[in-house]
């Protein structure tokens, strides 16, 4: 089943500006699906219609199978949701923010259970020692982590993230990776600038360009959409026999200097070396995927 | 859920404590304070045409000022974005954030008709008008202040309207003086003038100011409710 299925989605603004142009992005059950792309690619455009706040001009949207058209209740009831911008309420505590949310949410909930589930997230999270900070006195990655921490403690199916870890510390971001893949959510819609964090979570990707989808797949199948050009660096432990080596290469004093077409060619020579004559020193240059989904807008965008 | 964001929203007044203090107790707890200062020059009903003034003026500044900036603020998209999901409607964020300047400028309301009665002694008060005349008048100022809000959207825009709009109201309206000036009669606030007045027994009950003030009422609620009850809040030109 589909937690969330977003069919053939079109949005045009008032002035005429096509922002999303008939993508369909489905996350299934107990999956993580990013959404990539640049700058005005139309993630925004594709949140805020799912989030409930602008309307589309073509297709449809279904969370937990009921179309958010008919049933826009569905939004409030299944999906938690942390914002782009680090959002906080300025003069009221980490704690206090969780605490209210919980009441909005619930009003039945006893305090002695609030209390645990507040700390519980506090301690996921790493912010126990702000508990008491004043929204004004958190930082960026804090102002995060609370949004975070807002999405989970309501307990609901569905997670959507914008940028969940931009002006986030690298620690701060790893922690953030690591409670969103074990969050045990029905379902996890990402979107991100962040490639690492795509491939670091997502179990699929979808690539936007324009308003379009122009790729999707694991970021596996991405990544083997283009080939790229590798390079290796090694000090063999013995000669290494001439017809091993590919055109491209340079050997200054010990070290091989080797170029390759694709990260796969690199590999296979790398490995009979390996085997044939062992190595001291080995670095492989190989195409970040980073690289690979700059190399991939730029094709779609010629 | 009206309960916990009423307390949100003023728990969230707490750093402001000092500010808010010396805005809605001290400045205005003075100006009443000149007006008893002066009654030996003038006669209590005098003073009373000018604190049934104080107490229009004081909803005019708390609504038209404050709370049109806090709706602005939840109108921006990113806080619409963030509120998309959680519980509450905007519609009952809006109507926290009314009764909690409501909440905040009765002390002043109260303390104004107390000198009112005090110089006009309870015999000339009609409580059966004088409730429907501060309804009205928290109503019609209250719904203005979130139509404008939530159609500027954006504190920092909001800010400019916020600073003008209660100083006109105030000016051109005989909140501190008495005129028959006919552009006077432009002003809402006139009439929400006439109506207090008539419930205090300064002024004869003529229907025509709350007729109007009722007829803008219901104008201004259609208009707020509109506004906050829209499904796509993000579906204007932006």
């Amino acid at each position: 089943m589909n937690v969330i299925e977003i069919e053939n989605l079109t949005k045009i603004y008032p002035d005429g500006t096509k922002a999303n142009d008939g993508i369909s992005i489905s996350v299934r059950k107990n999956e993580i699906v990013g959404i990539i792309g640049p700058n005005g690619a139309g993630k925004t455009t594709l949140i805020r219609q799912l989030l409930g706040l602008l309307k589309p001009t073509e297709g449809s949207i279904r969370v937990m199978g009921k179309n958010i058209l008919k049933k826009p209740g569905v939004i409030k009831e299944t999906l938690a949701y942390v914002p782009q911008y680090p959002l906080s309420f300025p003069s009221l505590t980490v704690e206090e923010v969780l605490e209210y949310v919980i009441r909005m949410r619930d009003g039945n909930v006893s305090p002695t259970e609030r209390r645990k589930k507040i700390s519980e997230v506090l301690k996921l999270l790493g912010l126990e020692r702000a508990s008491r900070f004043f929204g004004y006195q958190l930082s960026g990655g804090m102002k995060k982590s609370l949004l975070l921490a807002m999405a989970l403690v309501q307990e609901l199916p569905l997670l959507v993230l914008d940028e969940p870890t931009s002006m986030v510390d690298i620690v701060t971001k790893h922690r953030l990776w690591e409670v969103i893949r074990n969050s045990n959510r029905e379902g996890i819609l990402l979107a991100s600038h962040d490639m690492n964090e795509v491939k670091a979570l997502c179990d699929r990707v979808y690539l936007i360009l324009q308003g379009k989808v122009v790729a999707s797949g694991t970021p596996g199948e991405i990544a083997s959409m283009v080939k790229m050009p590798t390079e290796v660096r090694l000090i063999p432990e013995r000669e290494i026999p001439p017809g091993v080596l590919p055109k491209e290469h340079r050997k200054r004093g010990d070290l091989y200097e080797l170029t390759f077409n694709t990260l796969e060619d690199a590999l296979k020579t790398v490995d009979v070396i390996v085997k044939s004559v062992g190595v001291s020193y080995l670095e492989i240059e190989s195409p970040s995927f980073e690289n690979l989904v700059i190399n991939l807008i730029g094709r779609n965008a010629e | 859920m009206i309960r916990p964001l009423v307390e949100m929203e003023l728990k969230g007044m707490r750093i402001y404590k000092t500010f808010l203090f010396v805005n809605l107790l001290i400045m205005p707890l003075a100006l009443l304070f000149m007006m008893i200062m002066n009654s030996s020059s003038r006669t209590s009903e005098d003073i009373s045409y000018l604190v049934s003034g104080f107490i229009v003026v004081s909803l005019v500044s708390s609504f038209l000022g404050t709370l049109t900036n806090r709706v602005s603020n939840v109108f921006e998209p990113s806080v619409l974005e963030l509120y998309s999901t959680l519980p509450p409607k905007i519609s009952t964020v809006v109507l926290a954030q009314f009764l909690t300047y409501s909440l905040l400028v009765l002390p002043q309301v109260i303390i104004a008709l107390s000198v009112i009665v005090y110089y006009q002694g309870v015999g000339r008060i009609n409580v059966l008008l004088l409730i429907p005349a501060l309804l009205i008048t928290f109503l019609e100022l209250g719904t203005l202040a979130i139509t404008i809000g939530a159609r500027i959207g954006n504190p920092y825009k909001a800010m400019a309207v916020t600073a003008v709009l209660p100083w006109l109201l105030v000016v051109f309206s005989p909140a501190y003086y008495r005129s028959s000036f006919l552009a006077l009669y432009l002003n809402p606030v006139t009439y929400l003038l006439s109506c207090i007045r008539s419930a205090v027994g300064l002024e004869r009950a003529g229907p025509i100011p709350w007729m109007l003030s009722v007829t803008l009422t219901v104008i201004f609620s259609i208009l707020a409710r509109r506004s906050v009850k829209a499904g796509y809040m993000l579906e204007k030109p932006f």
